[in-house]
This record gives structure tokens, C-alpha cells and sequence, in this order.
């Protein structure tokens, strides 16, 4: 038993408990007060009611569920009523009879809620629960009194968050996030909020409420990396797709310069070679060398995730090569490819590599939602001038998407392939929102799924470059 | 190595879209003494007139519109038999098998070795011109067929059936002397040195039985 009462301590055993908090000489009991007891009381059944091992307010940051964040609030209201209380000593037998006595013992007593009473001209130590001792490591008997001697628990580096919390209690409730140094060494994280007390002879004492978050963060952190991973997995495998594109697209210039310098070379030691010669083979090896630089350098970009290199585009080219691109591999022989330009599309200001992942991502798409289409297989590809913008749509003879998936498909994680992580799409919609465009999904009228996105057209090259 | 005189030169029709691709192989094949034509695209190559000097496409498989082995398919259709060889930068199996089955001498896979992939053309140009080589003496060949009298075809197929003189100037109701004339006289036309070379090659060409090609 840790409460310092006048009584001094008794047992911690709970069939006596219904006295620490409660069996102390009982105060002047006026009708508000009495208001206040009852909010405490049905804060603290609330609290129980709704599962005391889960429902305290998640720190902040942390998404709150509603239910959560209720009970976390009757608590609360609950165990700072009770705190009061108790340190009113007040006889609460007497204000609200014995059941709803015994009821805020046993929640002070067995509850996981960590809750204590501070005297603030003292810095003494006036109550705190079983689950404060549990809560820091200490037995009850051999607890710090002292404000000075707690902060002995306190990590080096959050003693004077945790002091300035105490000195600024008095403004109002106030909530601080330390760490615990558990005599065994363990460290917790605690997050504690701290109400003031006002009584009749003013602000004299402080109750709190601790939480240990230490396992919730931990769990929470690890769903985060898990999150990262996964994104990151994902961003990679799309990654992957452009870079053996940007492979072959790397190949040519150096097949060039390979082909440029050993013919050349063959010459000069032939002797049939003149130096205009020479000096030519030298000028495009250099220009194919930077043609291949380029290539590298955006694929690192796209890797490193750098603000992207928007230039002036033809849509029409782009969305071309990408088709070409795309490969045997991502395109199956019997998936026959229309691709639909649009000479009247206006130029687009992109970074190339990005669109093309998008697109290539969207026919990957199409073509797998078409694995169990029935044949032929078709795709298309079209370009088309939308007002002020340029549209290119990927459209597919596979089963189309189902009404409730329309918009979801987008969220991340969300997907129907067994081996999908979701986060394809997510990341589609990403890019082209990045440039100023939008993506969307519709069924098209003869059933297979059509996926448009639009990106805005490029100022004039006059106004531009 | 003497350039062959311009009319026999070879020629290489290179078709990639790739600028960087076209003009490096058009600086490889001329530094060997090749003429080289650049095509940007399958369209440009199937505007131009079957080539009648040796030669060699390269051609890579995958191009933006037709690629090489539709390419090749729509040339062969059009009578084209210039040997092929395909480049590509992402060969699988079944590319190279459909590309084999299209008529292809080579398929290459990128990045291309230039010093094999010369063997490889001159290979190539080398079997085009023992093609375009038989080709050109079976067409001249028939010009001289072409040229024998009536009487001259009926003495040639009876040769070609193993009559004796004395029968073909029965058969024929002419005197054996005549036939002799005939004889003598096809060999001429024919420019064949003996009877025996005559008839082998009359045989070879399909006359008098059904031609072989």
C-alpha cells in the first residue's frame, strides 16, 4: 500500500482496499461536489466497462479510435475524480454508499492505469496505485517520496521536460512524454498527463496518469518499417521494369561506341584512315557517351527518388516508346497492342522515366487482369487532347473492375492479386498527381477496365525555353 | 582486301530505329568496303525494289510498327530472298525460332561482337552471291533455250531420252547428217563442250521432264 494517508499504510491486499482511497475522514460533501463524484464514478465504470487494459488515450500522433479515446476520457475524468478524492480524504462510502466505494478501489487497485498524487509545496509523494509500483519497478514500501529522489528514474535527458511539466501543472491539465530508468535497467517510454487540483485552499497538489506506451510504440514502429519495406519493395519492382528498359535503352549508345571506337581503331592500324575521319568517329563516341550518361543519371534519380527532370514532351513519342518498351515479357504474344496517337494532343512537360513507369505499370496491370480473359486478348493504348490537358488511357479486354473497387484500388495496399502488395497504383497516382494530373478507373461500356490519366499541357516553347 | 568493281559490290540494308544503332553499323560495314543503306523503320525498306547486287539485311527484331520478323515475312512475300540477320536485344527462344523460321541466316543477340557479326554478314553476302550467281546463269541459260529453233528442241529432247542419231532421224523423218548439223549446233547455242555436258545440264534445268523448281 503506497497511498500516504494519515492512516499511514495498510495492507496492499484488495479486501482492505476499499479503505486506502476511500476510508479517509470525509470532507464537507456539497452538492457540486457531490456532482463531481458522480462524473468520477461513472468516468471510472465507463473506464472499466469498455475494457480497462486498452483504452487509454493513444499519445499524441498516433491515430485515436474513437472508442479508445472515449474510455481513455471516462478514465480520465474517472481516476483524476478518484485522485482528488483521495486526497480530499474523503469518505466516499459516505458521499456515494458502498458499491460504487468499492467499485473506484478496485479500479485504482487492479487497474493497468497508473495513477498518482503529488503534493505540489512538498513535491511529496501523497498516492499512488499498485499499478504505479508495477509500472516503475519499485515495491510499494521502498517507493521515492521525494519529487528529487523520483526524478532519479527519470532519463538524463527528459529530467527537465518532466520538471517543467510539474512547475507549469498548475495552468492547467498537461501532458509529458518521458522515459523511465527502471532500476533493472529497463527503459519505458511513459507518456503522463497531469491534472492540477483545486481545492478549497487552492492549488496544493497534482494527480497523473501514466501510461507505459514502450510495447504499443514498438508495435507500431514495426507496422511503420513494415509499411517502408514494403513501399520501398514495391517502388523497387517498378524500378526494376524501367530499369531494364532504361537497359536497353543504355545498350544502344554503348553498342555504338563500342562499334565506332574498335572500327576506327581497325583503320588507324591499317593505315586507311585520315584524320577528318578520325576526329568524326571521336565526336559521336562522345556524343553516344553522354546520350548514355543521361540514360544512367535519370535512373539514379529515379532510385534516389529526386525531384523529377521535367522537360518538354511529345506525348505522342512517349507513350510509343513506352509501348515499345513494355517487352515480351510484360506483354504476351497473344495480347494484341493498339496504340492510338493523338496528333492534336498538346505537348506535356514530364519527366519522361516517371511517365513511363506509370504507363508501363498501367498495361502491366492490364494485362494481368486479363491472364483469365477470354481470347483474343486485346489492349489498347490511346493518346487524346482533353481541353487544356493531354489524356493517355490504357484500356483492356479483361472482366473490368469491380464498382466497389473503383476508387480503392488506388489506396495503398489495396489489391486483388495474391502476390500484389497495392501499392502499384498508389504509386501511379502519386506520380502524375506530382504532375499536375489526375488518374482515375471506369469500366468500359463492352466490360473491360479503361484507366485514364491526364497530365497538363506545356506552356508554348516560346514561353518555355 | 581490292574493292570488287561497283557493280558486283555488296550492299548491307540496315533497319533499326535506333539512329545510334544505324550509323554505327553503317560506319562498321563501310569500313569493310560494304555499300550500307539505313532504314529507320520496317515501312521505309518494303518501299524499295528487291535488290538485284549481293547483299544482307540487318535487321533488329523489336521496332516500334513492324518489327524484323514481320519485316522479313512481308519481304519474302514480295519474292525478296536476300539472306537475313536479326539483332535483338531481348532474344528469347521463341524469337529466335520464329525468327529462323522466317528465313534469318543469323540471329544475334545485343551486345553484338561487330568483328562476329562482320563474319557473319560477309557470310551471308558471300551465300547471296553464289544465289544471285546461279540465279543470273539459269537466266541466261533460258535466253539460249529460248533461242533454239523447233527442230533444234525436238533433237535436244530426244538426246535427253538416250536416242541414237539414227533414231532421232527416223523418228523425226530427217537424215542423220542433219542431225549431226543439230547436234553441233546446240552444242554451240547451249555452250556446252560435249553431248554429255548438254543433256546433264538440259536435265539439271528441268527440260524435257518436270522442271525442278
Amino acid at each position: 500500500m503506497t497511498v500516504k494517508t494519515r492512516r499511514g499504510s495498510g495492507t496492499s491486499r484488495p479486501a482492505t482496499r476499499n479503505h486506502g482511497a476511500a476510508d479517509v475522514a470525509a470532507a464537507d460533501a456539497s452538492a457540486t461536489k457531490r456532482g463531481i463524484w458522480v462524473v468520477a464514478s461513472v468516468g471510472l465504470a465507463g473506464g472499466a466497462a469498455l475494457g480497462l487494459d486498452s483504452l487509454f488515450a493513444p499519445p499524441p500522433g498516433w491515430p485515436a479510435r474513437p472508442v479508445e479515446a472515449l474510455g481513455a476520457g471516462f478514465l480520465a475524468v474517472g481516476a483524476v475524480g478518484l485522485a482528488w478524492l483521495a486526497a480530499r480524504r474523503v469518505d466516499i462510502q459516505a458521499a456515494f454508499g458502498r458499491e460504487v466505494a468499492t467499485l473506484l478501489s478496485l479500479v485504482a487497485e487492479h487497474g493497468r492505469e497508473v495513477i498518482f498524487v503529488r503534493n505540489v509545496a512538498s513535491g511529496r509523494l501523497v498516492y499512488c496505485n499498485p499499478a504505479f509500483a508495477r509500472m516503475v519497478g519499485i515495491p510499494p514500501d521502498r517507493m521515492p517520496q521525494t519529487r528529487e529522489s523520483f526524478l532519479d528514474l527519470v532519463h538524463v535527458d527528459d529530467r527537465e521536460a518532466v520538471r517543467d511539466a510539474w512547475a507549469t501543472a498548475s495552468a492547467g491539465p498537461a501532458t509529458v512524454e518521458w522515459r523511465l530508468v527502471r532500476p533493472d535497467g529497463g527503459v519505458r517510454e511513459i507518456v503522463t498527463r497531469i491534472v492540477p487540483l483545486r481545492e478549497r485552499g487552492g492549488f496544493t497538489r497534482i494527480a497523473g496518469l501514466s501510461e507505459d506506451v514502450t510495447d504499443r510504440r514498438a508495435a507500431a514502429d514495426a507496422e511503420r518499417r513494415r509499411y517502408g519495406e514494403l513501399a520501398h519493395a514495391d517502388g523497387r519492382s517498378a524500378v526494376g521494369e524501367v530499369a531494364a528498359a532504361l537497359a536497353h535503352e543504355v545498350q544502344q549508345p554503348l553498342f555504338a561506341i563500342r562499334t565506332y571506337a574498335r572500327t576506327c581503331l581497325r583503320r588507324v592500324l591499317g593505315g586507311s584512315t585520315t584524320m577528318d575521319e578520325v576526329r568524326e568517329v571521336c565526336d559521336r563516341i562522345a556524343a553516344e557517351a553522354e546520350r548514355s550518361a543521361q540514360v544512367v543519371q535519370r535512373l539514379g534519380d529515379l532510385v534516389r527518388g529526386r525531384p523529377p527532370q521535367t522537360r518538354r514532351d511529345d506525348l505522342n513519342a512517349l507513350v510509343a516508346e513506352t509501348v515499345r518498351m513494355a517487352g515480351p515479357d510484360t506483354l504476351p504474344p497473344d495480347v494484341t497492342v493498339k496504340m492510338v496517337p493523338d496528333p492534336t494532343a498538346p505537348f506535356v512537360k514530364v519527366d519522361r522515366v516517371q511517365v513511363q513507369q506509370v504507363l508501363l505499370n498501367l498495361i502491366r496491370n492490364a494485362v494481368e487482369a486479363m491472364a483469365d480473359a477470354p481470347r483474343p486478348r486485346r489492349l489498347w493504348v490511346s493518346v487524346a487532347a482533353r481541353g487544356p490537358e493531354a489524356a493517355v488511357s490504357v484500356g483492356d479486354s479483361g472482366p473490368g473492375i469491380d464498382p466497389d473497387h473503383a476508387e480503392r484500388i488506388f489506396d495503398p495496399f489495396f489489391t486483388t492479386k495474391p502476390d500484389g502488395t497495392g501499392m502499384g497504383l498508389a504509386i501511379c497516382r502519386t506520380i502524375v498527381e506530382a504532375h499536375g494530373g489526375r488518374l482515375w478507373a471506369e469500366s468500359r461500356d463492352d466490360g473491360g477496365a479503361l484507366l485514364t490519366f491526364t497530365l497538363p499541357a506545356a506552356v508554348p516553347p516560346e514561353a518555355d525555353d | 582486301m581490292t574493292d570488287p568493281p561497283p557493280a558486283d559490290r555488296a550492299t548491307v540494308l540496315v533497319v533499326d530505329d535506333a539512329p545510334s544503332v544505324r550509323d554505327a553499323l553503317a560506319y562498321l560495314f563501310r569500313s569493310v568496303g560494304l555499300d550500307v543503306e539505313t532504314y529507320g523503320a520496317a515501312a521505309d525498306l518494303l518501299g524499295r525494289e528487291s535488290p538485284d547486287r549481293p547483299g544482307c539485311i540487318v535487321v533488329d527484331v523489336r521496332m516500334p510498327g513492324m518489327g524484323g520478323l514481320d519485316l522479313v515475312a512481308a519481304l519474302r512475300e514480295r519474292g525478296w530472298r536476300t539472306p537475313v540477320v536479326f539483332i535483338s536485344g531481348h532474344a528469347t527462344v521463341p524469337t529466335a525460332v520464329r525468327a529462323m523460321q522466317a528465313g534469318a541466316v543469323d540471329f544475334l543477340e545485343k551486345p553484338v561482337d561487330d568483328e562476329r557479326l562482320l563474319d557473319r554478314i560477309q557470310g551471308a553476302i558471300a551465300d547471296d552471291r553464289r544465289r544471285l550467281a546461279a540465279v543470273d546463269a539459269l537466266r541466261r541459260r533460258r535466253a539460249r533455250y529460248a533461242s533454239l529453233t523447233p527442230r533444234e528442241r525436238e533433237v535436244l529432247l530426244l538426246l535427253i531420252e538416250g536416242c541414237p542419231n539414227k533414231e532421232i532421224a527416223a523418228h523425226l523423218a530427217i537424215r542423220p547428217k542433219t542431225v549431226e548439223r543439230h547436234r553441233a549446233s546446240l552444242k554451240a547455242k547451249m555452250r556446252v563442250g560435249s553431248l554429255a555436258e548438254l543433256v546433264a545440264q538440259a536435265v539439271r534445268d528441268g527440260i524435257g521432264g518436270n522442271p525442278p523448281d
